[in-house]
């Protein structure tokens, strides 16, 4: 075969990014990654040579995603906090650190589906092809759950931002507006 | 501009997207927030840095095992 161990072994980074946008949490995805591994391992025999490991092992993950994980109800939404984040990725001043939290708890409400496409797109770099392929579903449900996802952050981000500036006028309110070019959302919130 | 922004777009295209988001505030806002997010994913998805499980690390070490190393050349054709 022309793909090794360290094949996989290289992969095993972006097989975490993923197994957390569908698990949620660090252990779960870590659990993800050691059950697509062995699986993988054993169903080496099946992967076609031309074919992409990571996208590979992204449908091996994503099924056993679904087959167990979904089916136990161990869905869980991420659970990442600012302050469980690497100290080169942490957010530099407070306000920074307020937007962060904001994305984050936003991003846990997400569903997953909404929430693995905006990792596999906007992180990864799959073409939405790919996507489809990994995700099982038509290209079109790839654009519109990318579009959804997109914007409903937008919206919910911009709402918390509106709401700190009716509480905390001075509270530099969120140079978030400096991010998004913000100004009061016109948009209603979603429930 | 979800196209553009995925970079999905022809150069032609994306400079067609690029003037309208500059003629249209709202696009512009909502497409500074797509670039933004991006840039934001590494940073809520990244793995960091942190040891694997110690159950992942045991299974990347069993697979790791170097093979058998072959026998020399000289033994296995003693006459060259």
């Amino acid at each position: 075969m022309g793909e090794s161990v360290d094949d996989l072994v290289a992969e095993i980074a972006s097989l975490r990014r993923y197994g957390r946008s569908l698990a949620g949490s660090r252990a779960a995805a870590d659990d993800l990654v050691q059950d697509t591994l062995e699986r993988a391992i054993q169903k080496f025999h099946l992967f076609e040579p031309g074919t992409k490991l990571r996208l590979w092992l992204f449908t091996i993950m994503r099924n056993i995603f679904l087959d167990h994980y979904r089916r136990t109800r161990k869905v869980g939404l991420v659970s990442v906090d600012v302050a469980d984040m690497p100290s080169d990725h942490r957010p530099a001043d407070q306000i920074d650190r307020l937007v962060h939290r904001d994305l984050v708890a936003q991003m846990a409400r997400l569903k997953p589906e909404y929430r693995e496409l905006l990792v596999l797109v906007g992180l990864e770099g799959l073409s939405y092809e790919q996507a489809a392929a990994v995700t099982g579903v038509p290209l079109g449900t790839v654009r519109s759950r990318l579009f959804r996802a997109r914007n409903m952050l937008l919206r919910k981000i911009e709402g918390q931002n509106v709401t700190r500036r009716r509480s905390a006028p001075d509270h530099a309110v969120l140079r978030r507006a400096e991010i998004s070019g913000a100004g009061p959302d016109r948009r209603p919130l979603e429930p | 501009m979800q196209d553009l922004i995925d970079g999905r777009l022809s150069r032609d295209e994306a400079a067609h997207v690029e003037r309208l988001i500059r003629e249209d505030p709202e696009l512009a806002h909502t497409a500074r927030f797509y670039r933004w997010l991006n840039d934001q994913l590494p940073k809520l998805f990244e793995p960091t840095d942190e040891p694997l499980p110690p159950r992942l690390q045991a299974l990347l070490d069993e697979l790791s095992v170097p093979e058998e190393p072959d026998e020399p050349a000289g033994a296995a054709n003693p006459n060259c």
